[in-house]
């Protein structure tokens, strides 16, 4: 219930919606856009139509809206947005690759800032001392 | 300190790639919104049709459209 809700308010928040989240509003602003729509048209819209309308009754539903140029908002099933490619990478964020080994950090921090400034000031001073295992974990890493 | 630097310098990265994430709203500028349509329908097509045995339905595209879906299609990744 707290799901259809929110969905509906995200839906109407600005501008107008194709909203395929249901109701006879969201319907017929979708026909005012479009004009005269043809059979195999009307057939896609009404399998997106139902297929969310099932995702909304299993309570399975998890929204994504996308944001067309003009401001119009699709509201669809995140299952369904994830077909793309690009959008799965959006919606996942850098969670997806995490470093699993966070001890390699500082040391790697450390040795980083020194050879920059080295860098920075033109002179050449020796390397830190590296150890060889946390060097090679590191390159794997990198 | 280092860490406090790179802390910093990682922070905006991480805010704009959660954005999308976190808000569940993904703003399109280059796409109209028929584009759009046509291309939440072929999402749900995909969905519907996949792994189907038998004969699939057309998925119609109008002519007009054509380019723009194309264009679209190939930065969704579709």
């Amino acid at each position: 219930m707290r799901t259809q809700r929110r969905t509906w308010r995200c839906g109407f928040v600005e501008g107008h919606s194709i909203a395929y989240c249901g109701g006879a509003r969201a319907f017929a602003l979708s026909t005012m856009m479009m004009g005269e729509m043809s059979q195999g048209q009307r057939e896609m819209q009404s399998l997106v139509r139902a297929a969310n309308a099932t995702a909304r009754a299993q309570g399975s539903m998890e929204p994504v809206t996308l944001v067309a140029n003009d401001g119009t908002e699709i509201i669809i099933d995140r299952r369904a947005a994830m077909v793309s490619g690009t959008i799965k990478s959006m919606l996942a964020g850098p969670g997806a690759r995490t470093i699993s080994a966070p001890m390699l950090l500082p040391r790697e921090a450390r040795r980083l800032a020194h050879s920059t400034s080295d860098m920075a000031r033109g002179a050449c001073v020796p390397h830190l001392h590296r150890s060889p295992a946390p060097a090679r974990a590191c390159s794997r890493v990198l | 300190m280092f860490l406090t630097c790179i802390a910093r310098l990682r922070l905006p990265v991480l805010a704009a790639e959660y954005s999308e994430s976190l808000q569940n709203t993904i703003k399109f500028p280059e796409i109209s919104p028929q584009v759009l349509e046509k291309v939440v329908q072929y999402f749900y097509y995909k969905m519907r049709y996949t792994n189907h045995p038998g004969h699939l339905p057309e998925f119609k595209i109008e002519p007009e459209l054509a380019l723009e879906l194309l264009m679209a299609a190939n930065y969704l990744d579709t």
